[in-house]
């Protein structure tokens, strides 16, 4: 299909740190800050909070893009700060839901990004087939191999010597020498 | 004069266009990328044409007029042909261009290179059918507001609900486009897709704010 074996994966994460950030320009901040100020800080917080997450995500692409690290190496960030992403917009959306009645134009893009990078992430764990993870749990939990006891069968006792004809004997009827150490 | 036009850019507006406009350069640039890497196609021109005609048409759309209808006095009826046909066209337009998308991208994803393979079509073919339905169901609604006024404003739900679940089929269908993107590894048809999501849900949001708002005023002052 395609001759260079270009990994172009990192794209999900720059359109989603994009996006993250364009939740910025379509928030009435300034609208709310002039109402009031307590009112202006709840409201300006989590968007704050998701453009902070898309600048992360959109460093992060960027520095995939130009071969300095690895999908492998920033699965982990990409994939906290678009869950993060995602649970802010929408929760930030039914709280402004609940108080004004109206759903905030802000809520898409964090949401939408944040679901294109972690869609994107685990796909790319799905075709490379990357299993780390799993294969360090296994070697926590690894089985450690019983050891079968071997029960020695004397013909004579190894203290008196007397003749253990009558089936496997765990003491010396004798002498009570014992024939079988645990 | 009953029949008013009205220009009156937002900052909400221009935003708006400004991610259509983004979207559509994305594709422009996953046209010219692909011939540049050697990933040769006879139809990669098809997509590029496809994005100008996009952004020309986006660009378009910020600058379009709005028309107003005076409530106090009786609009003439040629005032009124023209504010329904204003209305008609621009819908229809929007469609027919998305429409046409729809086949550039099912041309592309089926054509004589992926001879035999028929999964990479479900995306396009979906997002074709979805749009369709679409524009027989909103010339059906537009017919609908021109001529039986009251029936359409008592059954807004309908418009609403059937809009909204229609849309759901293009969007089942852009979801299969970007898959089959990332599996083709192509970064700037990763990125249209992506953004497509973005103005789906926007434009959904938008639509459900401006309902709210309508059946607030109409719970307020009445029919």
């Amino acid at each position: 299909m395609e001759k260079n074996e270009r990994n172009d994966i990192y794209a999900v994460a720059l359109i989603g740190g994009i996006l993250c950030i364009m939740s910025l320009f379509y928030s009435d901040i300034w609208g709310a800050f002039s109402f009031n100020l307590l009112v202006g800080m709840i409201a300006s917080a989590p968007i704050f909070a998701q453009a902070s997450f898309g600048i992360v995500m959109l460093i992060y692409a960027i520095k995939i893009r130009r071969g300095k690290s690895s999908m492998m190496e920033e699965k982990k960030k990409f994939l906290i700060f678009s869950w993060l992403a995602v649970s802010v917009s929408l929760g930030f959306s039914v709280f402004i839901f609940i108080v004004v009645e109206v759903f905030a134009l802000s809520f898409p893009y964090g949401f939408v990004g944040g679901l294109l990078t972690i869609l994107g992430v685990y796909y790319h764990q799905h075709i490379t087939k990357d299993t780390r993870h799993t294969d360090h749990k296994q070697q926590k939990i690894e089985l450690i191999p019983i050891q079968k006891k071997e029960i020695s069968n004397p013909k004579f006792c190894t203290n008196c010597g007397f003749n253990l004809k009558e089936g496997p004997f765990k003491f010396c009827p004798e002498c009570g020498n014992q024939l079988n150490p645990e | 004069m009953t029949l008013t036009f009205y220009w009156e850019p937002t900052l909400s507006s221009f935003m708006f266009s400004a991610l259509w406009i983004f979207r559509d350069i994305t594709l422009i640039l996953y046209a010219r990328t692909m011939k540049k890497r050697g990933i040769q196609s006879k139809f990669n021109n098809l997509l590029f044409v496809m994005g100008i005609l996009f952004v020309i048409w986006n660009v378009a759309l910020f600058f379009r007029p709005g028309l107003r209808l005076s409530y106090f006095l009786f609009p003439e009826d040629s005032e009124l042909a023209v504010f329904f046909s204003y209305i008609i066209l621009f819908d229809s337009i929007q469609i027919i261009i998305v429409i046409l998308l729809g086949i550039s991208l099912s041309i592309y994803f089926g054509n004589k290179e992926n001879r035999g393979v028929k999964k990479p079509l479900i995306g396009p073919v979906l997002f074709l059918l979805g749009q369709v339905i679409f524009l027989i169901f909103i010339l059906f609604s537009d017919y609908m507001y021109v001529f039986q006024n009251d029936l359409f404003d008592d059954n807004y739900e309908v418009y609403l609900t059937g809009s909204v679940v229609i849309t759901s089929i293009s969007v089942v269908g852009t979801f299969f486009i970007f898959l089959y993107s990332m599996y083709l590894n192509r970064d700037y048809l990763i990125m249209f897709c992506g953004l497509m999501f973005a103005s789906y849900l926007v434009s959904f949001i938008y639509i459900m704010n401006n309902t709210i708002a309508y059946f607030d005023y109409l719970f307020r002052y009445g029919w």
